[in-house]
């Protein structure tokens, strides 16, 4: 969180192209810093590029027109200097003022500055619009690419990182593609016109004036080196810091009733001061880099002056070239800062868009038939017929054989880890099993469309996740919508009979808003109990033929289970049910309980039958009891 | 509130300001040399007074920089400085914080703002400091050089000044409510992202990737058009201000030009006042780009202010009343959440003397946890009075009431550090033995024993590499390690296996046999050798007993029983 050592303030200012003169001196050096590596930079850029290619003529345009402007601000103190020259004559020749000629000056200038506008705004406006565009066509894609990723996927990854790819990698990469990439080709173009029109006025003065380029460079180059254990060590002295705070606030039980406040505070603020230490040093060293580089720049100006003015006492140059050649040892200011960040800033973006697209690349939940299905009519019978599976390469099924009638109501235990919420898991095809089929009243899973399939159940999670939005909504996630429905169509009866059922309504009517009460991202709002009988509830308004219940009601106390219970009976009274829990309340009335152990059906029977076998189940029941 | 801030680093900012201007007028003295040296030095042909000059604009370049860098090193101070203060001022005032002044502040929000915000605010002082003061200055000295130049020709500048002022104005303040929207939206968009990663499954398993799409497509869609708006407004702003530039430029030659045949203007001036027009334009257009920051910076500010100027509304009576019985006693007391229309506590009548065990079971919502939060005046009651020891909970300091009661809360959070360091949070200064002895009650001591590290095991941030049960057996041994009368065990069994949480518990029962124990649970077994159990419901105390009177006469928790299985809490493990 927030370890950038600089702010992005001076971006903005780089980002303007122009007249680079003035009170800029105290830069920063962040594009310096902060650049990535690539693996394969000409293939990224490559692709970049052709998501660039809906806008292919956009852009081509815009970089003719930063071309174009870059070449006109070129030739703009060319043009003044024959002014000043008409003027050296009227003053020291005594000639009288030729003001047709001068006119024909004023005239062209303004057209150039005409052109230079338009061109700059239109190239600015194009470059916003394309980058603009690719980065809501990428950030679209990366959305769609989530749900169409395999769920190992989310097993392998965190979900900070897929974030920070949104969040970071794709920021940058807009960044770069709005400002860097004009402003970069503009200051080359700048560069290179620059020299050349030096070398015109004065080729010995322009070789000086070259001179200080290499040295400049070096400079920053070391200097940069230098600040580096610097920055470090304050990135990291900042997450130390920000990782206390976290604790003393989210710890804040612990700290305040085992009176630790005073303790905790002291800590604190030694660590501050040690950030306030190295926050002013970094802080300091970022801004030197860029004046220490401006001393030679400046000092090369001021020998240019000398050296150019007694060119012009001699007659080798006029007062005009003169004034030009100080005017473009200007103009090359801007741009050279500019260039030494460039390679850099091009890489780091190109580091992050080859993130974005390896993510792109991920391997995709595989094809499976376009079979529709009319849920109402499944009566629900499962059957299982020698389905392999792992999660790695190991399998954990294998071979698993199962047959549920309809309306049969199967609860599932066994051990952590012995494929419980896999079996559900493979029904709902979260997973593709390796070997063998499932059937769906006797009809192979895999000729449905995967969502078409997935309407055939209701389900209630074992993560109880709740989007940040208002109750209402979140119950009516439940129900199925249409493509131009929103969830605030569902009608608020089925969503307030479905509370009703899953015992949630009295809590939900408690809340200051009701059904209206607003969650906060991560519902952190509401107790783990509440969250759970919304997800209850959520699954209840869905009336589907097979429903499966992962440990649905672990965090909510057994008496309110109960009630639950009844809610979940009346509604699944013709359903078939799948239960998976751990406390024998839950399971004890179950048609048949499956006993699994490491991924294979060890026991079927019901609870006495089971008991009565006096064997794995048995063993479990009684170790529970202690 | 800044001011406020400010003023501990008066002296530093007045160096630093000290230092900006010499660094300004050095700045501008550059050209004014170079007048100098066209002037008296080209244009009569004078070789030495252009090194004469020359030379001093060497000097001038030098002290440039020199007080540059001076100027930085008083600045980073103040703005670090200010952080440093702001920081610290903040989590002084949060930390010890009752939950009910911080209602309204989750504990994310209360994060970004020591952290994000604090940052933000810094960069405010930086940039009035740095650039908004040198860049005013810096107009100021150019249009006053230009007019002790050539005031006719100055006075050209001086009109188009407020007109480039007035258009970069204008369209800032048009981009401005698009830079807000620009932030709603990635806002919006990094939320729907994580959350659409969070929920993977159930938006798999309720067929809702379509909606999903939708949702982001809006909130892209809302982006760029926030985007293209604000950016096509403040893309002009450079363009023209060079384009402002250069008609300038024009205007000051051909004026200046005109009055060349006459004789009455010198070269030099004329490219001096070139130069200073360009020095000023663009100033001001750096003048347009900073102002953007400014709202962003507000809104750091007064969520800072938020903060510091909410006191804790829990104050400590000084005639709180008295009364004669020891031990935990509520009488009467009646408590409703603030903002919620139903009382979450109503007529909570119950004591506790050193040697007893109590317990409060009932359902998910009852109220256990609440009763827990007035003990340790997280709140305070509606109606009706707390004792500890005699006196009013209300006239007691946060530490007299943390040496009376020692809570151990649900959630098992542990510190980041060692398991020596966390237990240590309960008792400072707590040898290694203590420690052990600790462990051993909960069960935990043959876990470290093993461990290579032994007590020096090392807790990562929010102990992601322990399990809940260790974590709740980790935060039950740091709260056995505290002295004090009375000890509350708020609902901390629940990820505990039966038969460790009975052994647990018997520990407990024999380290603790003289003093107050009070459990909250919903397990029967965890409550079941009370001295006397209360049934929550809805708030309200409905029964009260041993266990084996309300298994005879208490309806909810014969009910309560049931569910668990006859007399045992049934679990398949």
């Amino acid at each position: 969180m927030n370890k950038e050592p600089v702010n992005k303030e001076d971006k903005q200012e780089e980002g303007l192209p122009g007249v680079s003169r003035g009170v800029g001196g105290a830069g920063r050096v962040s594009g310096l810093l902060t650049s990535g590596s690539t693996k394969n930079a000409k293939g990224t850029l490559f692709r970049l590029l052709k998501n660039l290619a809906s806008f292919k003529w956009l852009f081509i345009a815009a970089i003719l027109l930063t071309l174009a402007a870059s070449v006109v601000q070129i030739l703009i103190p060319r043009k003044i200097g024959e002014i000043i020259n008409i003027f050296t004559e009227v003053l020291t020749d005594n000639i009288a003022l030729d003001w047709a000629v001068l006119w024909k000056i004023s005239v062209t200038l303004l057209i150039l500055y005409i052109i230079n506008f338009f061109s700059n705004y239109i190239s600015n406006t194009l470059m916003v619009k394309v980058s603009q565009s690719v980065i809501r066509s990428l950030r679209n894609q990366m959305q769609v690419k989530l749900n169409a990723l395999t769920l190992n996927y989310f097993d392998r990854s965190s979900a900070g990182d897929m974030t920070s790819l949104l969040s970071n990698d794709l920021d940058n990469v807009a960044n770069t593609l709005q400002s860097g990439l004009t402003s970069s080709l503009s200051a080359l173009v700048l560069l290179i016109g620059v020299v050349i029109m030096m070398i015109i006025i004065n080729p010995i003065l322009a070789l000086l004036s070259m001179i200080v380029i290499p040295i400049s460079y070096f400079m920053v180059k070391f200097l940069i080196k230098k600040a580096k254990p610097i920055f470090q060590k304050n990135a990291k002295l900042t997450g130390v810091f920000n990782g206390k705070i976290e604790e003393a606030y989210t710890g804040e039980d612990i700290v305040k009733h085992y009176n630790i406040g005073e303790d905790l505070k002291s800590e604190l603020s030694s660590l501050n001061q040690d950030l306030y230490d190295s926050e002013w040093k970094s802080t300091l060293v970022s801004f030197v880099t860029r004046p220490a580089g401006d001393l030679i720049l400046n000092s090369n100006y001021v020998l240019l002056a000398i050296w150019g003015g007694r060119y012009v006492i001699n007659g080798i140059l006029t007062l005009g070239g003169f004034q030009a050649f100080l005017q473009y040892t200007h103009m090359l200011r801007g741009p050279f800062n500019q260039v030494l960040e460039i390679f850099n800033t091009i890489m780091s973006a190109l580091a992050s868009a080859e993130r974005v697209f390896d993510f792109l690349d991920s391997e995709e939940i595989a094809e499976s038939g376009d079979d529709t299905m009319d849920a109402a009519a499944v009566k629900g019978e499962i059957e299982f017929d020698k389905v392999n599976f792992g999660y790695t390469e190991n399998l954990l099924f294998n071979g698993v054989d199962l047959k549920v009638k309809p309306g049969e109501q199967v609860a599932i235990v066994g051990r952590t880890g012995a494929g419980k919420t896999t079996l559900v898991n493979l029904l709902m095809r979260f997973y593709e099993i390796s070997g063998g089929k499932i059937y769906i009243d006797g009809k192979d899973a895999k000729e449905y469309k995967t969502e078409e399939l997935r309407k055939a159940y209701s389900m209630v999670l074992q993560d109880t996740w709740l989007f940040s939005g208002s109750i209402r909504d979140n119950i009516a996630f439940g129900a199925d919508i249409s493509d131009e429905e929103n969830l605030s169509d569902v009608d608020f009866e089925r969503i307030k009979e479905a509370a009703v059922l899953a015992r949630a309504d009295s809590f939900i009517e408690s809340l200051p808003q009701g059904y209206d009460t607003v969650l906060a991202e991560g519902a952190s709002n509401l107790s783990r109990g509440e969250i759970q009988l919304l997800t209850i509830v959520r699954a209840m308004i869905k009336k589907a033929p097979i429903i499966i219940l992962d440990e649905a009601t672990s965090s909510v106390d057994t008496r309110t289970e109960v009630l639950i219970q009844q809610g979940l009976k009346q509604l699944a009274a013709n359903s078939t049910g799948f239960i998976i829990a751990h406390r024998l309340s839950t399971i004890k009335d179950a048609d048949r309980i499956i006993v699994m152990d490491s991924g294979t059906i060890v026991e079927v029977g019901t609870h006495r039958e089971l008991l009565d076998k006096n064997s794995y189940y048995a063993e479990m029941y009684f170790a529970g009891q202690a | 509130m800044l001011k406020k801030y400010a003023k501990k680093y008066a002296k530093l900012i007045v160096g630093q300001l000290f230092f900006a201007s010499i660094w300004v007028f050095a700045q501008l003295l550059i050209p004014r040399l170079m007048v100098d040296i066209i002037d008296s030095g080209i244009m009569i042909k004078d070789m030495g007074a252009i090194v004469s000059h020359g030379l001093a604009m060497l000097l001038a370049t030098v002290l440039n920089i020199v007080s540059l860098m001076i100027s930085l090193l008083f600045l980073t101070r103040v703005t670090a400085g200010i952080s440093r203060d702001l920081r610290s001022d903040l989590f002084g005032k949060v930390i010890g914080w009752s939950k009910e002044t911080r209602t309204g502040f989750s504990n994310s929000t209360l994060i970004t703002r020591t952290v994000n915000d604090v940052k933000q605010v810094s960069n405010l002082i930086d940039l009035s400091l740095r650039k908004i003061f040198t860049l005013t200055v810096t107009v100021i000295g150019s249009l006053a050089i230009s007019f002790s130049l050539d005031a006719k020709l100055a006075s050209i500048i001086l009109i188009i000044i407020p007109v480039i002022f007035f258009v970069g104005l204008l369209l800032t303040t048009r981009a401005l409510p698009q830079y807000a929207r620009i932030r709603k939206s990635i806002d919006r968009i990094n939320q729907l992202f994580r959350e659409n990663i969070r929920g993977i499954r159930v938006i798999r398993a309720f067929n809702k990737s379509d909606y999903e799409k939708r949702e982001f497509e809006k909130a892209t869609e809302d982006a760029y058009e926030a985007n293209v708006r604000s950016e096509s407004t403040m893309m002009l702003l450079s363009p023209l201000i060079l384009l402002f530039t250069n008609i300038l430029i024009s205007l000051i030659l051909l004026t200046g030009g005109g009055r060349a045949q006459i004789g009455t203007i010198k070269l030099g001036v004329l490219v001096g006042l070139i130069e200073y027009a360009t020095i000023s334009l663009s100033n001001i257009q750096q003048f347009a780009s900073i102002i953007t920051i400014i709202p962003r910076s507000k809104v750091s500010i007064d969520r800072i202010s938020e903060v510091l100027s909410t006191e804790e509304i829990l104050k400590i009576k000084e005639d709180g009343s008295e009364s004669y019985e020891e031990g935990i006693s509520f009488k009467n007391v009646e408590f409703c959440y603030p903002g919620y229309r139903r009382a979450a506590l109503k007529n909570i009548s119950f004591s506790l003397i050193k040697g007893e065990t109590k317990a409060i079971i009932g359902s998910t919502g009852s109220g256990k946890s609440t009763v827990i939060k007035l003990l340790l005046r997280e709140y305070d009651a509606c109606q009706g009075q707390i004792y500890l020891n005699g006196r009013d909970i209300q006239s007691l300091s946060n530490e007299e009431i943390s040496q009376t009661v020692t809570i151990v809360p649900q959630t098992g959070f542990l510190f980041s550090g060692s398991i020596r360091e966390n237990i240590q949070t309960g008792k400072k200064d707590a040898s290694d033995e203590e420690i052990w002895e600790v462990l051993d009650m909960v069960r935990m001591g043959d876990f470290f024993r093993e461990s290579p590290e032994g007590l020096d095991t090392h807790i990562a941030q929010n102990a992601v590499n322990f399990s809940g049960g260790q974590k709740q057996r980790i935060s039950i041994a740091r709260g056995l390690i505290r002295e004090s009368d009375f000890y509350v065990f708020d609902d901390c069994f629940s990820a505990l296996d039966y038969s460790t949480e009975k052994k647990v518990r018997e520990a407990i029962k024999e380290k603790l046999a003289d003093r107050g124990v009070l459990v909250v649970a919903q397990r029967v077994a965890t409550v079941r050798d009370a001295d006397e159990i209360l049934v929550l419901e809805n708030g309200e105390i409905i029964d009260r007993g041993s266990h084996k009177e309300l298994a005879e006469n208490s309806e909810i928790y014969k009910e309560i029983l049931a569910s668990q299985l006859k007399s045992e809490e049934g679990e398949i493990r």
